[in-house]
This record gives C-alpha cells, structure tokens and sequence, in this order.
C-alpha cells in the first residue's frame, strides 16, 4: 500500500500508478453505493466514472487523504440524485420524491458511511497473504477455528499461529493505520 | 447532511467493530450509527459486502480512464465511451467465464468438456445485448402491515409506523425490528415481508432472530412476540438465526411440517411449485414435526431433512454450505442436475427457463459461483462444460442440444 503522502501526490500529479490504486481501492465501493442509490448497476459504474474523469481532467488539488475521500462520495451522491431526478422527471412521482428528500439524505449518508467502512476493513484484508486472508475471510464468515482447521485440512494450532502471524503483519505493514491491525486482531 | 464527518463517522464505526465487548466510546452518536455497527457485526454480513463492493471491475474502468488520454477532442471521447459501454458486459463477462471454467470441480453427465474459444457467430451481439437486461437480484421486498397496507422496500431508507405509534427501520440493509418491551396488548399485531422474484431481503425480528429471505419467499410474523412460543410462517427459501430464549421456543411452520427451536442457525426451502422441502440444521438442534400423521423427526447439525405432502422422505448428512451458501452471496451445487440449478437461477434473476431436449434435464453440474455474477457467467459456464447450447429470448432461456 502506497504510503498516504505520496499516494496523494500521485493523485494530484495524475501519476497513473497512483490511479490505479485510486480504482483498485475505491471504484467498488463508490459504485455499490450510487448501486444502492440508483438501484441501476450500469448507471452507477457511469456515475463513478464520471466522477473520476472529472478529477483527471481537473487541476483539483487535495490536501489530505480524508478530503479526497470526502470529495468522492460527495460527487457520486449528488451525481446519483441528479440520475433520479431525470429518471423520474417524465411522471408525477417527482413531486413525492421531493417531499421525501429530507428523509432519504439522511439515510444516504449512512449508507455512504457504511461502504467506506466496509473499503477500510477491505483494504485491510487484501494486504494479507493468501492463506492467512483465507483464514480471515473464513472467520469473517462466522467459521469457528475448530471449522476452519477441517476445511483447509490444517490442524486448530496451525490455525491460531496464522490468525497471530495475520496480526504481525498488518502490524507490520499498516503502521500508519493503527486502526486496521486492532481490527483484525480483536475482531477474529 | 453533514459531509465532514464522512471520514470522522467511519472510522469510529471501525473502532466499534474491532471493540466487540467495550461500550460505545462516545454516547452523541447516532442510532444509525450504532444500528450499523449491529448490522456489520452479524456473521456473514462484512463479507457480503466486501463482495458486493468486488464484484465491480475497477481494472477495465481504470483502463478506459488511462485510454482517454490518446482520444482528442470531445465527439471522439463520447462516441468511445458509448462503444466501450456496448462492449463492457460482453468482455468482462469472457475473461470471467474463463476463471469459472477453470474452477469448475467436475462435469457429470454427458461426457467430455468442450472449450469451444470464442463462437464468432452473427447473433452472439444480439444475444449479449438481450443478456444485459438480465441482472442478478437485489434487496427488494414488499412488506403488508397489519392493517392490510403494502408498501416497497429496498433502495430508499423508510420509517415504518404502527398502529400504535411504534417506528420500525427499513433501508437497503433490510427491515429491523426492535425489541420486546413486554407487550401488553391483547391482540398480536402481524405483518408480511414478501420478497419478489429477483430479490433477497434480510429481517430482523423483535427477538433479535435474523433471518434472510430468498428470492420469491415470504414470511408472516408478529411485530412483537408474546405467549409461550414465538411463531413464524415462512413459504419459498429461508435461514435462520434463532436467539435462544429460554422458555419460549421458536417455531417455524411449512407447508409440510413444522420445526420447533431453541436457539439454532438453520436453512428452509420449501417452495411451492417443488414437491419436497429440504430443511438442513447448521447449528443447535430443531424438532420437525410433519402436518400429516404428525411424523416427527429430530435433526443434529450437518444434517438435511427431506419431506413432501405424505411425510418425511429422508434423513441424511450433508455439508450445509450448500444449501446456505445463497445467504453469504454464493451458488454452491454439487452434483446437481440442471433442472434443479436453473430453477434457483429462475428466481435470482427473474427469468423463465424452456428445454427443447427434456433429457438435458437430468444432466449434472458442480460448481462454486457468486450469485451477484452476470448470468452470462453460467450460460457460458455451462455451454463450455457440456454440449448443451443456451438461447436468450427477452427473459427467457431456451435450453437444448447444441448442433
């Protein structure tokens, strides 16, 4: 994982190495979350697209990590309502939509909340190495050890010391994102 | 809405996952926030989401991106983007199809495996274009309060009010009902969640059981749980997470019988149009019980009950990951016939399913796949494993002998 400052740079240079890490991190779940709004797969991988285009055709410079995340649920939300509203400009259903707006905002922010956390935890995981994010995933699924050592023919000591080793890891290796490796460790 | 705290709200929602025992760090946080941190918590659920999240193909979209720069001027720029939407389904859907092939465990029935490599035929194009209109289900339902009032669930977050002023949450997460607080009302107050063909939804009951609805299922509870049991009607496909309540057993009625439990995780599918219904326990322990000459049968984990109208047919073990894995966003069959995978594929994507060869019915298929995969991914998975060939027509599939 590219260390934050550096990933930034490449974002505002419009390093494509850096871009791609952009995509590989979050093209999923911002397009699950205009899914969720649009209800419209095609529609919402459009919208993120879009969004993204935008940025590399922008001289958009971000000063933190946590303004670009802000910035890019930001534009898919409103880019999602903006598909709404032209979808349902043609019938009466617009004026009820309007009236439910102030409900529903709320509800998507959340909604936006949750893909972000679910990226993070993600993010986390993929860094791990085959066979312990295998053991992750499976306790992540709600596999006890004593399952999980019977289903990949592993012994339940063998289990544990990779569960331990998965913890070394990202220790190791997300130093900057203490949050990731207390995850993982207390979680399984 | 507040768009700074996007990054602050997450990050506390993650150090609330990681902390499973510690009381919430800060009180000012909102009920959607903690309501979410219940959800993300329940087995299963985290990675169902990440899948949700994987299943788009970032790696095209950033190479589109990167391929932008050799386009000049705008007109050109539109016209490739629109080629490269046509296109989109089509490619993805091939390299994807190679990685199932690949991971196909093995072909039974009509004997070798044919790999015919792109079949550049004139009507593939159209085929394709018909394929995009087919897409896997998605959280939908539509819930019949007691007051005979149906309304949609699914994209848009609602609040749902009873009779009684009670407030229940729905979002695209599912329906979630809050806890017993020892009703006293004479009546018990019942409401219906129906889930379409080419839906799923996800409910949790005012016991704190959760339960996942398959596509085209329906189940009939009450808001609140009183008397001696707490009881459940459920038609179509449906898993179980029973909470333990001592003294006041849960029981699920069926068509064909019905099951009492303690505090257990198991799967139903008992759907009208099939015969039989397959109960298989995950955990715990469940007591069947059939509606004709009350034949009862007791069930320990990792095993499957059989039954149809006349009573129990079979008893056996059997690894339930297969009959579960719809719950966590998989297809797992195993040794399969086609009639029977095509009808759980029928009600996932809304489709309607002809043999022009009713032999090929019997034909048999293992297989491990995402169900949030384009239904291209089987129609090719299964044409490359047999010599079956597979015609779409609007949303029809027409299944027979290929040449």
């Amino acid at each position: 994982m590219p260390y934050p400052e550096t990933f930034l740079q490449g974002i505002n240079d419009k390093n494509p190495k850096a871009w791609e890490e952009l995509y590989r991190h979050f093209y999923g779940a911002l397009c699950n979350y205009a899914f969720r709004i649009t209800n419209d797969r095609a529609e919402a991988e459009d919208i993120v697209q879009e969004c993204f285009i935008s940025i590399w055709n922008s001289s958009l410079l971000f000063e933190a990590p946590k303004a670009l995340t802000m910035y890019l649920y930001r534009s898919v939300y409103h880019n999602s309502l903006k598909f709404l509203q032209r979808k349902h400009a043609d019938n009466e259903r617009l004026s009820e939509w309007s009236d439910g707006q102030q409900k529903m905002d709320e509800g998507y922010f959340f909604e936006a909340v949750e893909e972000e956390v679910v990226r993070k935890v993600r993010t986390a995981i993929a860094t791990l190495p085959d066979k312990r994010r295998k053991i992750i995933e499976m306790s992540l699924d709600g596999c006890s050890v004593a399952e999980i050592a019977e289903q990949l023919h592993i012994s339940v000591d063998t289990v544990k010391t990779q569960k331990k080793r998965a913890y070394a890891y990202l220790k190791e290796h997300l130093k900057e994102d203490f949050m990731l490796f207390i995850f993982i460790f207390d979680l399984f | 809405m507040n768009w700074n705290e996007l990054n602050e709200d997450s990050e506390w929602l993650f150090r609330q996952l990681a902390r499973s025992d510690e009381k919430a760090e800060r009180d000012e946080k909102t009920e959607q926030l903690e309501q979410l941190v219940r959800k993300l918590k329940e087995p299963g659920i985290l990675r169902k989401k990440i899948r949700e999240q994987e299943e788009f193909d970032y790696l095209t979209a950033y190479r589109r991106l990167i391929g932008r720069r050799d386009a000049v001027g705008g007109t050109a720029q539109v016209k490739r983007r629109v080629a490269t939407r046509e296109k989109r389904h089509s490619k993805g859907l091939r390299r994807k199809a190679w990685n199932v092939a690949a991971g196909i465990l093995l072909i039974i029935g009509a004997g070798t495996a044919i790999f015919h490599t792109a079949h550049e035929h004139a009507t593939e194009q159209q085929e394709e274009l018909m394929l995009a209109g087919i897409l896997p289900g998605s959280p939908k339902a539509v819930l019949t309060t007691s007051d005979g009032v149906t309304r949609e669930l699914g994209g848009a977050p609602a609040v749902i009010r009873e009779g009684d002023g009670h407030a229940i949450l729905a979002d695209s997460s599912g329906i979630h009902y809050e806890g017993d607080n020892k009703q006293t009302e004479s009546t018990t107050v019942y409401h219906t969640l129906t889930v379409p063909r080419g839906g799923e939804y996800f409910i949790t009951l005012s016991d704190s059981t959760c339960v996942w609805l398959n596509a085209d299922s329906k189940l009939k509870y009450p808001v609140h749980f009183a008397g001696k049991t707490r009881e459940v009607t459920v038609s179509g496909e449906a898993y179980f997470q029973v909470k333990k309540q001592n003294g006041q057993p849960f029981v699920v009625h069926t068509r064909h019988g019905s099951i009492t439990v303690l505090g257990t995780e198991f799967n139903i599918r008992s759907y009208p149009d099939n015969p039989q219904s397959v109960t298989t326990l995950v955990n715990g322990k469940i007591r069947y019980r059939h509606h004709a000459g009350g034949q009862e049968a007791v069930l320990a984990p990792c095993q499957q009950l059989v039954t149809d109208s006349r009573g129990i047919e079979s008893l056996s073990d059997t690894d339930p990951r297969y009959a579960c894995g719809w719950k966590s966003g998989a297809f797992l069959f195993r040794n399969k016939s086609l009639e029977e995978i095509m009808q759980q594929l029928e009600r996932w994507y809304d489709i309607h399913v002809f043999y022009t060869n009713p032999e090929v019915k019997e034909l048999h298929f293992s297989g491990d796949l995402s169900r949030f995969r384009h239904i291209g991914t089987f129609i090719e998975m299964l044409e490359e494993s047999s010599k079956v060939k597979i015609k779409v027509r609007d949303r029809n599939l027409i299944i027979g002998w290929g040449k």
